[in-house]
């Protein structure tokens, strides 16, 4: 059998140092992270993490996009290795957890074959993928986007940060730039372990999330155009006021979600209202609906009906509406037989789960456009997350680092 | 004040009224406008003629030169207000006060305030003309400050006159260069030393643009304004949970935006439900954090209600309490409500409302009765001196906008009826 046999654990102890070792680099105002991407908390982490490897034998790699690829030989040299990881740069006000769960993880299932002696025969590669977060240079994920080749590594040089920095020039400052091309590398899979950031887990007692799906999602901008009057002199009758249609949208937007439960979620997070002031009627208003789900026909299905009603609406309060698609991006399906290995991997472990879809987007969602790829998702407090106030547990980390341990060393064959 | 039978007062104002035949010189009216605009001219065709800027005091040297020519005596007040008398047959009687204000919104309109002005001129001009003397004084009254663009809040010179201010309060108004309003007063010489009110007006009258839509679209030459509106104005924080959009379940969301869509639904439904004076806007709606792919953990939002009567005012403040209530049980949410402004309903006084009803009958203008949604001088006044209104319609309702515009013959309709009014209360002499 090349599944590791129940019994084998992680060193959650080990684990749980690691994490809080690296959080002392980049610390936040009140005690999560700040260590954003390609700055200099950002290099002395990425230090910290490669002496880690080294200490653990690891040959490690750098991409052309800082990407970091630290290796464990397996016994066939032809295998095409597995890879584990997610990222090490944070929030500006970002938690402990966020990413640096999935990296250290990773270094964990390898500091713990290396224990035991466990020969696997595929080669396993932890990653840090650059730039996850997006909050300084935005996108996010973007070294994972170049590496699956839905981004082009040019513009993502180009990328400025809010100083005007670019993202080209910073990768080579901090001395991160290597040069392996993004994505030459084949991977025989890819296993991602990451804090829920949703309440999910915790309120339904969950140890383990088992991730099928990523949500899709689609981003409509809407402008709703009435006619800018005094509030005083303009009787009810002879209004035409965009804040209205933006009321009725906003409780469309929520009907439209509601009525697609549990596999959708819908909001409208971002309003302009125009000239928002207290005695003028809006004469516009600009705003961004955001819709997600995991099932494509559901998403489109949501999309189809506002556009459908929401002009409709409108045209009742005597205002204008347009829209535009302004983002979106389609749900990804999971690899079967990885996700496979992630839920035999929890029963193995005796740990309760469930099914779950990632909300939020990761690295994972990309490079699986490139590789057999799943994700493991452990609970967090109230489902706080780019929030300095994150917080898991111990138990849970350990908990979600052992079937991330199991998934990947099942995938990479323990040779006996 | 006296109580009077409406009879009595009917019959010595029909004797003093002027005949129907008398009108105004439009013509003269008009040009005397745009005379005017070129004084501190807009960048678009409207005006920029802030308060207390050498373009407010080349506005006022040159109505003070029309005033004079016009045989009037000019006196200026504490505060600027400028008082162009023209002698009545009895000096001894209070006098009939007529005008409104020179200064304008920064990227301001031709006509909003400076009308009632210069139709005060015109009524002096047109009885000089006619050798028609009047038993009261007439007064042509500009007064200062009325936009509060420059100096916030406005109406500073009949305000102080209503001794609502303080001369103190209006001299430590600053600008947003830190200049205060009695240096600038001073400096650009229209620091009068009469005293600012302590004297009460036979009646107060002002012509004004409607600054709305109602009587163009309705196709009325006349506005006979009885009330000014109440207002009451509210800033409203809603509080729910700021989560991520993506993975936070919809049965678990708390999200403030929709709190407040259905809040900006429920003010309008309240001004619905009292018509057809009542209005009701929600004219700020901010959501925190503000980002597409935050669910909004608060809505910041400013609601605000006009009804000219204090009690349906009060009502639709009840119904708003109780709606948002609903809104917070139904949506997991929190609320902070604070009233942060409150403004009584103006009642116009029936005798002037009368007259300027009257004068529009009898020079065969269309009319209705209306309320002022806007505020103006004459709701100050209104509380110290028998008040009434009169408004003519502009273009699209568009006014405190450069492309505020009306029409000569809108303009000689307002003048003329203004002029019927404050002649019948100043008392014609035979």
């Amino acid at each position: 059998m090349a599944a590791p046999a129940s019994n084998l654990r992680i060193n959650a102890d080990r684990l749980w140092d690691s994490i809080h070792e690296i959080a002392k680099i980049g610390p936040g105002v009140r005690s999560g992270s700040n260590r954003q991407t390609l700055t200099d908390a950002d290099g002395e982490g990425r230090k910290l993490f490669q002496r880690w490897c080294d200490e653990a034998g690891l040959t490690m790699g750098v991409d052309q996009m800082g990407t970091m690829f630290a290796r464990r030989e397996g016994t066939n040299p032809d295998a095409l290795p597995v890879y584990v990881g997610s990222h090490l740069d944070t929030q500006p006000t970002g938690g402990r957890y966020d990413g640096v769960l999935g990296v250290l993880g990773g270094l964990e299932l390898v500091r713990t074959l290396n224990d035991l002696n466990v020969k696997t025969k595929h080669p396993i590669v932890v990653v840090n993928w650059t730039n996850e977060e997006g909050t300084r240079f935005a996108p996010a994920m973007l070294a994972s986007g170049v590496f699956a080749g839905v981004i082009d590594q040019d513009w993502a040089y180009e990328r400025k940060d809010a100083e005007g920095k670019t993202f080209g020039d910073e990768l080579k400052r901090i001395g991160w730039r290597g040069e392996e091309e993004v994505g030459a590398r084949k991977m025989h899979a890819f296993f991602e372990l990451h804090i829920e950031q949703g309440p999910i887990l915790e309120a339904e007692d969950k140890l383990i999330g088992v991730v099928t799906h990523g949500q899709g999602l689609r981003w409509i901008q809407c402008t709703v155009t009435g006619k800018e009057s005094h509030t005083g002199s303009t009787p009810m009758k002879m209004r035409r006021n965009a804040g209205r249609g933006l009321a009725q949208i906003t409780e469309l937007v929520h009907e439209i979600a509601m009525s697609k439960q549990p596999n959708a979620v819908g909001a409208i997070g971002h309003i302009d209202v125009y000239p928002n002031s207290r005695n003028i009627i809006p004469g516009k208003v600009v705003f961004t609906v955001d819709f997600r789900s995991h099932v494509l026909e559901t998403l489109t299905g949501m999309v189809d009906r506002l556009l459908a009603e929401a002009p409709k609406l409108c045209q009742a309060l005597g205002v204008e509406f347009e829209a535009e698609i302004v983002g979106q991006f389609d749900p990804p399906a999971f690899d079967e037989t990885c996700v496979k290995a992630v839920r035999s991997a929890a029963e193995r472990l005796g740990y309760p789960h469930r099914d779950i879809v990632s909300g939020a987007g990761h690295d994972a969602c990309w490079v699986n456009r490139v590789a057999p790829t799943a994700m493991v998702m452990c609970p967090c407090v109230d489902g706080l997350s780019h929030n300095e106030d994150e917080d898991i547990s111990k138990e849970w980390a350990e908990a979600g680092a052992n079937v991330l341990f199991h998934a990947v060393v099942e995938t990479a064959e323990i040779v006996e | 004040m006296t109580v009077r039978s409406e009879s009595s007062v009917w019959e010595k104002r029909l004797a003093a009224a002027p005949g129907n035949n008398i009108k105004v010189n439009g013509e003269r009216l008009w040009e005397s406008l745009m005379e005017m605009a070129k004084v501190g001219p807009g960048v678009k065709g409207g005006s920029n003629r802030l308060a207390l800027t050498d373009v407010d005091r080349q506005g006022r040297d040159l109505f003070k030169s029309w005033c004079e020519a016009a045989g009037c005596t000019v006196a200026v007040d504490t505060i600027g207000s400028m008082f162009a008398r023209r002698p009545g047959t009895d000096e001894l009687l209070p006098p009939v006060m007529v005008g409104s204000h020179l200064d304008t919104q920064p990227t301001g309109g031709k006509y909003d305030g400076v009308l009632g002005v210069l139709s005060g001129l015109e009524i002096v001009r047109t009885l000089n003309d006619l050798g028609i003397r009047t038993k009261h004084p007439i007064e042509v009254v500009n007064w200062t400050n009325e936009e509060g663009s420059r100096f916030a809040p406005g109406t500073t010179g009949s305000s102080t006159f209503a001794g609502i201010h303080t001369q103190d309060f209006a001299y430590g108004l600053k600008d947003a260069d830190g200049k205060t309003f009695g240096e600038e007063l001073k400096r650009i010489g229209y620091a009068g030393d009469v005293p600012a009110g302590g004297r009460r007006p036979k009646a107060y009258f002002e012509l004004h643009i409607e600054q709305g839509p109602i009587l163009e679209e309705e196709g009325v030459d006349i506005g006979v304004v009885t009330h000014g509106q109440g207002q009451r104005w509210f800033e409203i924080a809603f509080t729910g949970f700021e989560g991520h959009a993506g993975s936070t379940p919809m049965p678990r969301r708390r999200d403030a935006l929709v709190g407040a869509a259905k809040l900006v639904t429920a003010v309008n439904e309240i001004a619905l439900k009292n018509p057809p004076d009542a209005v009701g806007t929600v004219g700020v709606l901010k959501t925190y954090p503000g980002s597409p792919n935050v669910i909004p953990g608060s809505v910041s939002m400013t609601v605000e209600f006009r009804h000219p009567v204090d009690t349906t005012l009060a009502e639709m403040k009840e119904a708003m309490s109780k709606a948002i209530e609903t809104i917070c049980a139904e949506n997991k949410l929190t609320a902070e409500v604070e009233e942060v402004f409150y403004y009584a309903p103006v009642a116009f006084d029936r005798d002037c409302v009368s007259a300027v009803r009257r004068a529009a009958e009898r020079l065969g203008y269309s009319h209705r009765d209306m309320v002022s949604g806007a505020g103006h001088d004459a709701c100050y006044i209104a509380r110290v001196a028998p008040t009434a209104m009169v408004f003519c319609p502009c273009v699209d309702g568009i006014s405190h906008n450069e492309a505020e515009e009306i029409h000569p013959e809108w303009a000689t309709a307002g003048a003329e009826v203004l002029f019927h009014a404050v002649v019948e209360t100043a008392e014609i002499v035979e």
